[in-house]
């Protein structure tokens, strides 16, 4: 069977190259390794936005009341606790 | 032992071996085992099947001993002799600072196994895992007994002796990496406000450090969730398909003689966990994840620890030795250019050498550093000596941090003095920007920021620490940024003799920038 296939490889690829599906084939491989480079960006926005909303709803929020010693104790505590 | 087969010889760079692939092989020094690894999986193609002696070992490798190679599972010993390392008559030691002996883990990180440990710090780390526990489910996630902790209680109702650590994990009730990032921060909070020390290893585990007898044992939290159908247990494991009825509702498994909090049907989670041979005790046992669940837990939750890999074992290891402890001459300089009443927070302090010596100056100083074996050793020596100085490890890729320490500085009733030595050129590109956005927030009412860097002049030249990354930037691009984000460069200086290091003269730059508005 592997020398029935290694024989009828380079048939094989012949006639993906007058057929043109060679070319396709290596464009198909490039969309595909660009799309994953696209999906593993857009997965790296979770760790931002939690970093982010970590930070809004642990300082911000409590930094509302606008009063400049709690405002301290509050990124204070924070930074003590939360690294 | 039987005989000595000789299917396997031993030399200065690994152990070749003609075991067939997936044979695990043990290799002991002295007739103390201390490292077992896979034929075919670790070790190198080719002819020669050679495992190459663990990075982390290499620096015990002086001197002789009796190294025995023998098969696992086959009982078969492989080779069995004195072998020389070098021309020292010394025997290899591979122990602790406290003489204590040190195996490779499957990280290939050297770790002081159980087997080695007193009933003391086994108690001590029970007693931590109870608690930890608790505290987890006060918190309100479904927390249990994980990992090789798991195992060896269900296995032997004991820890594994080469084992090191211990590990729970909780199962999250999010579905959304974002919302299973957010509850892994404050549940570190939980574990810092209870008094422990922790360091962040992503956004979904974390090690919660034990103080005991021997210096300290770690427990790893780790996050497991639910996305689509799909169960994760943070780091390695997956299982699609995933029936919660395999950890809840929660159960106990004896460790030591405890009840411990378990997942309903630990057997069922240590399959998922270790393969259907999990009963079988395999010390060269490696995760082998594939690369679409990799590629969702790196995409999802890592990505924070830029060049990490570097300079965790050079601050936990020796290398730090190397490093002078007198001050640089930019420290020098610097403290000649501002008052001594100054503040100055040092951004990537590293062994405290500069940041000390300001201190000892007359500087209230803080260092940061994203290692915490840098910062606690800082830390300690400033305590001993009684300086202004205090150390907090920052992580300048964690958009947390670098918000809430310039939000921190910003409040401060003077702006401080920055300090980057040699911090620029350890950075990845993302890392360097939030420096510059930690800047811009707490310098605009005054203070400056002192930088000195690798020049893309220094990129070709020979290194005395050797070559690990470093981004070599123009002083034009980097002033570029810092205009980009609001600053403004007061003075510029570039060329050799300034960071002058045994034989290495490297071409740096150094700025002063100011954001005032």
């Amino acid at each position: 069977m592997e020398t029935l296939k290694a024989r009828l490889r380079p048939l094989l690829g012949k006639l993906a190259r007058a057929a043109g599906l060679d070319e396709e084939l290596n464009r198909l491989r490039g969309r595909v390794e660009r799309l994953e480079r696209e999906v593993q960006e857009t997965r790296r926005l979770h760790q931002r936005l939690a970093e982010l909303t970590d930070v809004v709803t642990e300082v911000l929020v409590p930094a509302a009341d606008r009063e400049d010693e709690r405002i301290r104790a509050v990124l204070e505590k924070y930074n003590r606790t939360s690294f | 032992m039987g005989d000595v087969t000789g299917e396997a010889f031993v030399d200065r760079n690994g152990v070749t071996v003609a075991a067939e692939d997936g044979a695990v092989v043990d290799v002991l020094f002295d007739d103390r085992w201390v490292w077992s690894f896979q034929a075919g999986r670790d070790t190198r193609a080719g002819g020669g099947r050679q495992a190459p002696w663990p990075v982390s070992l290499r620096q015990f490798l002086r001197g002789h001993s009796r190294i025995t190679v023998r098969e696992r599972f086959d009982e078969k010993t492989l080779f069995d002799g004195e072998f020389a390392f070098d021309d020292s008559d010394a025997r290899v030691r591979i122990e602790d600072h406290r003489g204590k002996p040190l195996i490779v883990d499957k990280a290939g990180d050297l770790q002081c196994g159980f087997a080695e440990r007193g009933q003391a710090t086994v108690d001590a780390l029970l007693d931590a895992v109870e608690d930890v526990l608790a505290r987890l489910a006060g918190a309100g996630v479904d927390a249990f007994l994980a990992f090789g902790a798991l195992l060896g209680a269900v296995r032997d109702g004991t820890f594994i002796p080469h084992d090191s650590d211990a590990d729970v994990g909780y199962l999250s009730k999010y579905t959304s990496p974002v919302d299973v990032a957010r509850e892994s921060y404050a549940l570190e909070r939980v574990m810092i406000e209870a008094g422990y020390r922790t360091w962040r290893f992503s956004a979904a585990d974390f090690k919660v450090i034990v103080p005991d007898p021997e210096g300290g044992r770690a427990i790893d939290v780790f996050a497991g969730f639910v996305v689509e159908d799909v169960f994760y247990l943070m780091p390695e494991v997956h299982a699609a398909g995933f029936d919660a009825g395999v950890i809840l509702p929660l159960g106990e498994v004896e460790l030591h003689g405890r009840k411990i909090t378990a997942p309903a049907d630990p057997e069922a989670l240590l399959e998922i966990t270790y393969g259907p041979h999990w009963r079988v005790p395999d010390p060269s046992f490696k995760f082998e994840t594939p690369r679409w669940v990799r590629r969702r837990m790196d995409g999802w939750l890592r990505g924070n620890n830029g060049n990490r890999g570097h300079w965790w074992p050079f601050y936990f290891g020796r290398s730090r030795d190397a490093v002078p402890t007198e001050p640089s001459p930019f420290a020098r300089w610097v403290h000649e250019r501002e008052p001594a009443d100054v503040s100055i927070v040092d951004i990537g302090s590293g062994t405290g050498r500069d940041s000390l010596w300001l201190a000892r100056e007359g500087h209230d100083v803080l260092g940061l550093d994203y290692i915490p074996a840098a910062t606690e050793r800082a830390g300690r020596q400033a305590r001993e000596e009684e300086l202004p100085a205090r150390y907090k490890t920052l992580n300048l890729y964690d958009i947390r941090q670098v918000l809430g320490i310039g939000a921190e500085l910003a409040h401060r009733d003077e702006p401080p003095v920055l300090y980057g030595r040699f911090l620029i050129h350890a950075l990845e590109d993302s890392g360097r920007h939030n420096l510059w956005r930690l800047a811009d927030m707490c310098l605009r009412r005054g203070g400056r920021f002192y930088v000195e860097f690798r020049t893309g002049m220094d990129a070709d030249a020979d290194h005395e620490f050797g070559e690990h990354f470093r981004k070599y930037l123009e002083p034009d691009t980097v002033i570029a940024e810092i205009e980009a984000r609001g600053g403004q460069v007061e003075h510029r200086e570039a060329g050799h003799g300034l960071a002058v290091y045994k034989n290495e003269d490297p071409h740096v730059c150094r700025l002063v920038a100011t954001w005032k508005r």
